[in-house]
């Protein structure tokens, strides 16, 4: 079994996820399979990255953490391009495996981050939602 | 040993075309005009009169 937190511990984890990530925090998609970790060189063709709010999450609650804001921008690669992966930057301007602290899997239809199409350079690319849930409740 | 269970992340992100950037069916070519010689034809249009009476 696995250990078992407090809620209030939970959202207090969570929470220091966006206080690392502090408040210049950037979001790009790229196609292919995630890097093996955030360490990582960016892999795969950039198709749309955009800087993040200046508060990118609301408080935790429940053992649960929302995007806060507007996460959108303009793609800039791709032509019917299948979404891979997604990375989350502690900066705006350097965008490398030495800021990427937060990455996953992305798809149409399924995977960590759900597109609902491809993406073609031009169009815009909205996150919806975006959620951070702890375990261990 | 007890372990830490993983923190999940979940998303969803929607692809859209900017509304002034909807790519559009091609334009049909302008008609064009002449008289069977190729030549343009001038159309004069009335000028309509505007002043005070």
């Amino acid at each position: 079994m696995a250990i078992q937190f407090k809620s209030q511990c939970r959202d207090a984890r969570l929470d220091a996820i966006e206080t690392y990530g502090s408040t210049s925090c950037s979001f790009s998609v790229f196609t292919g399979a995630q890097p093996a970790d955030v360490t990582q060189a960016n892999s795969g063709t950039l198709l749309v990255t955009f800087n993040l709010p200046v508060d990118w999450m609301a408080a935790a609650s429940a053992g649960s953490k929302a995007k806060a804001g507007t996460w959108s921008g303009a793609a800039s690669g791709g032509s019917g391009a299948t979404p891979g992966h997604f990375r989350i930057y502690n900066s705006q301007v350097t965008k490398d495996g030495t800021t990427c602290f937060i990455q996953g899997d992305a798809a149409i239809g399924s995977g960590s981050m759900n597109f609902d199409g491809t993406i073609t350079s031009g169009q815009t690319v909205t996150i919806n939602s975006f959620t951070l849930t702890d375990g261990n409740a | 040993m007890i372990n830490l269970t993983d923190i999940k992340i979940s998303g969803t992100a929607s692809v859209t075309w900017p509304e002034d950037a909807v790519p559009q069916e091609p334009q049909k070519p302008l008609e064009e005009t002449g008289d069977k010689d190729g030549n343009s034809i001038q159309v004069t249009v009335p000028r309509r009169e505007t002043g005070c009476d």
